[in-house]
């Protein structure tokens, strides 16, 4: 993949980027600070917007795959059925997301732009931008360069700020729209992408998982695991769901709506009659890291895990997937 | 504005409901005239506040009006369906899967072996095994049920008798019904009765259980697995790789990469 490089010459990128993204009707998420946590919101000046910080307790998957959506309504009148399907129209910019958060957006774009695509995701990710900054900060919970998610692979833009000088990398036909209208350079050059020492799972070990799906230890490893589905919820890349069917109170109308679920819960694999295909809770416990790191890789080519660590950040009793995946392979 | 979105449901019509058995009807639904499926495609069915669920379609690939759906009244939305009558609305969606890869088992001695209501996702095939009779060698179905008032779809097994596909029926206890056929288990068929083995395919639909047995019956005879194929069940929400609910433990979707699967492609796990 060949990326046009630029060297910004302007006084402030944030600025400048906020302003053209209002000027072209963008709602502007980016990650702010709120008490002690940094969260991804709609932000209505450059100012709010932070980039040195390891982790946003939401993700891009909260604005453009979020729970609670609404798939379709019913209607009943004189013995018909009438379905209509609401879709929403926005126009979301993501400022400043980091690469492991973009990359969780190429996992959501694999599954739910897979024919048939996911309508209601396919107009919210078509009509969205997506800008990366280059990773400042990271912890002992990240491990993006493990799972080679350290440069992102679906971006407009990614800003890469390197001793003094900002460098932004174009990665669509959008994101040039918008370096036409900054004030920068070309460069024949491309910047040194810093690395971060993330490195925390040895390769031969995510190589060697296949192989470890029976293996006795997924059940001593997973005894902690309150299966609580924590781990799930926070994850930028999950996508599994549930589907409920409201009813109104007139009882003649109702939606099918959509929420997401959690392949750690008893209720994820009930099949008719009530039998449930994953009892144990070690066979719930793997099948994420499977997901993830497994199966990802047969069909796609590429770890649905993005190294971010916030399941491992969210966890009640403290399981860290850096240290899970060691422990089986061990 | 419907058109494209997958979630969309058609609004179809029940045209007729048959009482298969004590717990079992079969649905038939009007479609309004193009209703195209392959063999072993299933639809997502639902009832407007109780929710959807996946159904094997039993009927011939050649009906363009309607499609039949066999269902046992086992969960919220089986049991709405059960209530529903003559000329009420249901919500369809699909057809999904691949169905059975027809030309893996066209010429071909073919033996199905169903239990239970996997007879329904076993129908379809047999429906192209009766309109497409010379397209296969020697054909059995080995069938099983709890009773014999369990036994379902029977006059189409009737039907499919009549062009020369061999028939066995077990009943695992006759409840002091007539009976002349085995009482035991389906899988017993694979121990006392004389199945081809050269240039054959096996097909499995059943309970979690009987699948497993007939499998390892199967291989104890020494049938390799790339000749075996079952159709699975497992919970679904959308029917199109995306909720996540159908995911095999080896990254395989039921609904997108089924039902039917080769069993070389299958972990054994999951033959169940």
């Amino acid at each position: 993949m060949s990326i046009r490089w630029f060297r910004y010459l302007g006084e402030s990128i944030s600025t400048d980027l906020f302003n053209i993204l209002k000027s072209l009707g963008y709602e502007v998420i980016a990650p702010t600070k709120m008490g002690n946590n940094y969260v991804l919101r709609a932000v209505s000046s450059p100012d709010e917007i932070v980039t040195d910080f390891v982790r946003t307790t939401n993700t891009p998957k909260h604005f453009l795959y979020p729970n609670e959506v609404t798939l379709i309504r019913w209607f009943r009148s004189n013995g018909d059925v009438k379905v209509e399907a609401p879709l929403e129209v926005k126009k979301q910019a993501f400022m400043f997301i980091k690469p492991c958060d973009a990359n969780a957006i190429r996992v959501l774009d694999t599954i739910l732009l897979d024919e048939p695509p996911d309508p209601i995701y396919s107009s919210l990710r078509g009509n969205s931008l997506v800008i990366v900054h280059d990773c400042l900060r990271s912890d002992e919970l990240c491990f993006c360069e493990s799972v080679n998610a350290r440069v992102p692979y679906v971006y407009d833009l990614w800003i890469v700020p390197t001793n003094g000088d900002v460098y932004i990398g174009v990665g669509s036909s959008k994101g040039q729209d918008i370096i036409n209208k900054l004030k920068v350079e070309p460069i024949t050059y491309q910047p040194k992408i810093r690395e971060l020492g993330t490195n925390r799972i040895p390769k031969e070990m995510l190589r060697k998982l296949g192989e470890l799906y029976e293996s006795p230890k997924w059940r001593e490893i997973s005894e902690k695991c309150l299966l609580c589905g924590g781990c799930t919820s926070v994850c930028p890349s999950c996508t599994c769901f549930e589907v409920i069917d409201d009813v109104g109170t007139d009882l003649r109308s109702g939606s099918r709506v959509r929420i997401w679920t959690s392949c750690v819960l008893r209720s994820f694999t009930l099949v008719a009659g009530g039998r449930i295909i994953r009892k144990s809770r070690d066979e719930r416990f793997k099948f994420r890291y499977y997901h993830k790191f497994v199966f990802s890789i047969s069909r796609y080519g590429f770890y649905f895990c993005t190294g971010c660590g916030r399941c491992s950040a969210q966890c009640p009793v403290g399981m860290n997937v850096i240290e899970v995946i060691k422990d089986v392979c061990r | 504005m419907s058109v494209g979105n997958p979630y969309v449901p058609k609004v179809m019509r029940i045209e007729s409901v048959v009482i298969e058995s004590p717990d079992v009807k079969t649905f038939v639904i009007e479609t309004g005239g193009n209703f195209t499926f392959r063999p072993g495609q299933f639809v997502i069915v639902g009832v407007p506040g109780y929710g959807e669920a996946p159904f094997a379609i039993a009927s011939s690939f050649k009906e363009r009006n309607f499609f039949e759906i066999t269902v046992r009244a086992i969960g919220d939305v089986t049991k709405a369906l059960h209530r529903l009558g003559v000329g009420d609305v249901v919500l369809v969606r699909g057809p999904y899967g691949k169905g059975y890869p027809l030309d893996e088992l066209e010429r071909k001695n073919l033996v199905i072996i169903a239990g239970g209501t996997g007879l329904i996702g076993v129908s379809s095939l047999l429906w192209y095994v009766f309109e497409e009779r010379s397209k296969f060698g020697d054909v059995y179905l080995l069938y099983g049920a709890r009773t014999p008032r369990d036994i379902i779809r029977k006059r189409d097994i009737r039907i499919w008798g009549s062009k020369n596909i061999r028939i066995y029926l077990s009943v695992d206890r006759t409840d002091g019904l007539p009976w002349d056929g085995h009482v035991g288990f389906v899988t017993d068929f694979i121990d006392t009765l004389e199945l081809p083995i050269e240039n054959t395919c096996y097909v499995i639909c059943g309970p979690p259980i009987m699948m497993k047995v007939s499998y390892k019956k199967l291989l104890g005879k020494g049938i390799k697995p790339n000749a075996i194929y079952v159709s699975l069940e497992r919970h679904m929400k959308c029917g199109i790789g995306k909720c996540g609910r159908c995911l095999l433990s080896n990254g395989l979707y039921v609904c997108k990469d089924g039902p039917v699967f080769r069993c070389d492609k299958l972990p054994e796990r999951e033959i169940e």
